[in-house]
């Protein structure tokens, strides 16, 4: 556990801590790059600001070398509004010059009430909340505003929230979670208790302080079962008990799916407001059979409530018909499953993945949203979501640790000794193991966002809304693509969202390219460039306006970089050439 | 926590691995001096080519284990500067030596190579590896065959 915090506190320092060494300006030049040589990148940047039509700034202080060419591609700000975030009101905007007479007031009084109401040089507006008792709508009341002479637009009033950066201790390094833009959805959805997931695993350490249900936000744990010696839970709060966990990793997936969140101890789960459902089918060592697996899912569909999602992080090359017969049962009873793809750098998903008819199977990427070195592809592969890849970093650096999936659990079955180590602490594992749970969460956010979705419409939300990464359309290494949260939800990205595109060059000599935006507090940000002509790799550095490194992406010709903001302010984002 | 094993391997659980080289006593003598002695770079086609691997112990659980502390599965990728590799250039052999020990020969995955230079592999390793190894590679081309190899590797753990 010492060894885990000393690991979190590097990486934490290399980013985020102000007694950091602090790089110079002169540090971005690019003297890996020849003087003749040119290199030619494509940003794209996502961030959160307080001004509403903020934009990427090239630095020119930075510069010191041969002038450096950036075309502004596109800028667009994000819906602010979402479905579930209206709240009722309508916003009307005046043309200038006009004056509010009573009756014009009066009209728009039979909506309802003036909440707000702005008046300055620059523009007009009023707020209405509209009374829908008498059976008139918002859409009536947008419709005859519209209709008006005075107005310039009406339009839905949206919900604006504080961002929902969580306060756990670690979540600074769960760069999976910034990189779905979780902070975000987090606004919107959390998960309801009344979603179930059972995770068919090794089973739950319900001891620990983020699954015990002491902690603010508590985890909520169905009684489980343990396939194995057949024996239902006595406990939902304490161990031993029937589903006890002993090896740590149904632990660990637990967790990326509800961990305790915004508790201010450790880290955070993405769906954790819904409900666990411990099945362990899988020993102390992580094995077991086939048919334990399936008397696990015939349980799990058979108890009140019954799951909604089925999470399995487990695989096996050879089919069983016993076990694809059981997902064939829980699919027809309406339960999403999703399965790993398996981490043998196959073009073969494993089973249960590779049941298509039921079962939705998971690929791993790391950060750098490149497929895992050791994940399995192939034509079953259907999506991929975070599941850690360290070789995007040198193990001699503090980055090696970042790209892990961290998470509360035990230190586990220890091999060697052949004893379970029951060491409470943040463990960073990687894996499709770790993958499989971030969709399985996002279906429970679907699910607690409309209960009535069928298991074949989550599928085809998730799929079709994924980020489609590689070839256009579905393919081989990526599926349908990475998952994106925030377009399976529907979800407001955030208040004031910014996305804009930039292109620039990188001249040998010259100062790298840096550009400065405005971000809001507890906000996320993500970059991502891509290498349009040249030679070598493209790094990204985060730094604020203390020119304080706060963070690196991997060295790649397509970098991401994803992070979390804490305070408002001016930030600067560079993009350097690499060997 | 991901397990980092850091016991160096013993001479003689090693050995039983080195028949695996070779053909005959002579060639051995020839494969193992070339493996030991492989440089970081050739040149391949008047370019420098550097050989890439991540090697890694599945431990995805599930009903029936397939692979456990005592297999690893290797990928391994040669790299020239520019990204474009020529053709007729496959990984004919691939190697793990580990700090104190002999090669262990790693036995290719049937699957292709991908755009010729990337080759899948697996390998039995001591009951505690350790966890820093170098990876070798024999590759083949046109012009003959060449030995090259890593920097030192970690092992790593795929759940």
């Amino acid at each position: 556990m010492q060894r885990d915090r000393f690991v979190l506190l590097g990486v934490l320092c290399l980013g985020f801590l102000p007694g950091c060494p602090t790089p110079t300006p002169g540090a971005g030049v690019n003297s890996t790059v020849s003087q003749s040589s040119v290199v030619q990148f494509s940003l794209q940047g996502s961030w959160s600001s307080p001004t509403p039509s903020d934009s990427l700034s090239q630095v020119t202080s930075f510069s010191s070398g041969p002038s450096i060419a950036v075309q502004k591609l596109t800028t667009r700000a994000f819906s602010r509004v979402s479905a579930q975030a209206t709240t009722g009101r309508i916003i009307i905007r005046y043309k200038d010059g006009v004056v509010r007479t009573a009756s014009l007031v009066s009209r728009l009084q039979g909506f309802g009430k003036i909440v707000q109401s702005v008046s300055n040089p620059r523009m007009a507006f009023d707020s209405i909340e509209v009374d829908t008792s008498g059976g008139r709508t918002v859409e009536d009341a947008l419709a005859y505003c519209r209709s008006l002479p005075e107005v310039v637009y009406a339009e839905l009033d949206g919900a604006v929230h504080i961002l929902g950066t969580p306060n756990d201790t670690d979540f600074s390094v769960q760069w999976n979670l910034s990189l779905l833009n979780m902070p975000n959805v987090w606004n919107t959805v959390t998960g309801n208790p009344a979603v179930v997931v059972a995770v068919v695993d090794t089973g739950l350490y319900r001891s620990l302080p983020d699954f015990a249900g002491a902690r603010t936000n508590p985890v909520h744990v169905q009684a489980g079962y343990n396939a194995i010696t057949q024996t239902a839970d006595t406990s939902t709060t304490s161990d031993p008990t029937a589903s006890s966990d002993d090896n740590g990793h149904g632990t660990h997936v637990s967790g990326t799916i509800a961990e305790a969140t915004n508790d201010a101890f450790e880290a955070a789960g993405m769906a954790y407001g819904v409900t666990i459902l411990p099945v362990k089918v899988l020993d102390q060592t992580g094995s077991g059979t086939d048919s334990d697996v399936a008397a696990g899912i015939e349980w799990a569909i058979q108890q009140t409530p019954k799951p909604d999602v089925i999470n399995l992080s487990l695989g096996s090359t050879q089919p069983s018909t016993t076990l694809h017969t059981a997902l064939q049962d829980a699919y027809n009873a309406g339960v999403a499953i999703f399965a790993a793809a398996g981490n043998e750098s196959s073009s073969e998903v494993d089973y249960p993945a590779a049941y298509q008819d039921v079962v939705v199977s998971v690929g791993a990427i790391g950060v750098n949203k490149e497929l895992a070195y050791y994940s399995n592809y192939g034509t079953l592969l259907d999506v991929v979501a975070p599941g850690g890849d360290d070789s995007a970093f040198a193990s001699s650096s503090p980055q090696y640790y970042e790209d892990w999936i961290w998470q509360e659990t035990i230190a586990g079955y220890n091999s060697t000794t052949g004893k379970t180590d029951y060491t409470e602490g943040v463990f960073g594992y990687e894996g499709t193991s770790m993958a499989t749970p971030h969709v399985s969460a996002l279906a429970a956010l679907l699910k607690s966002q409309n209960a009535s979705l069928t298991p074949a419409q989550i599928y085809a939300r998730i799929e079709s809304t994924a980020d489609d990464l590689g070839a256009p359309g579905r393919d081989t290494t990526f599926g349908y693509g990475l998952i994106d949260p925030a377009a399976a939800l529907g979800t407001t990205v955030s208040a004031y969202g910014q996305s804009q595109t930039v292109t620039g060059s990188i001249v040998g000599g010259a100062a790298a390219p840096s550009y400065t935006f405005h971000a809001s507090a507890n906000s996320s940000v993500k970059f991502e460039a891509s290498m349009t002509s040249g030679t070598g790799s493209l790094v990204l550095k985060l730094y604020d306006s203390n020119n304080t490194l706060l963070a690196t992406s991997p060295t790649s010709k397509t970098p991401v970089l994803a992070a979390s903001i804490g305070a408002a302010g001016t930030y600067r984002i560079e993009v350097s050439s690499a060997p | 926590m991901r397990a980092r094993a850091g016991l160096a391997a013993s001479m003689a659980a090693l050995a039983v691995f080195c028949g695996t080289l070779g053909h005959g006593e002579g060639t051995e003598d020839r494969t193992l001096a070339q493996v030991r002695n492989a440089p970081l770079t050739v040149a391949i086609e008047g370019r420098p080519a550097t050989l890439e691997a991540h090697l890694w112990v599945n431990l995805l659980p599930g009903p029936q284990v397939r692979s456990n502390s005592s297999v690893a599965r290797i990928a391994a990728k040669l790299r020239v500067p520019d990204g474009v590799f020529p053709v007729n250039i496959a990984i004919a052999r691939l190697w793990l030596v580990f700090p104190t020990g002999e090669p262990v020969q790693a036995t290719l995955s049937p699957q292709p190579q991908s755009e010729g230079v990337r080759a899948l592999a697996t390998a039995t390793l001591p009951q505690h590896p350790p966890a820093k190894v170098w990876v070798v590679a024999e590759i083949k081309s046109d012009a003959g065959g060449l030995f090259i190899r890593t920097t030192e590797t970690t092992l790593q753990i795929a759940r």
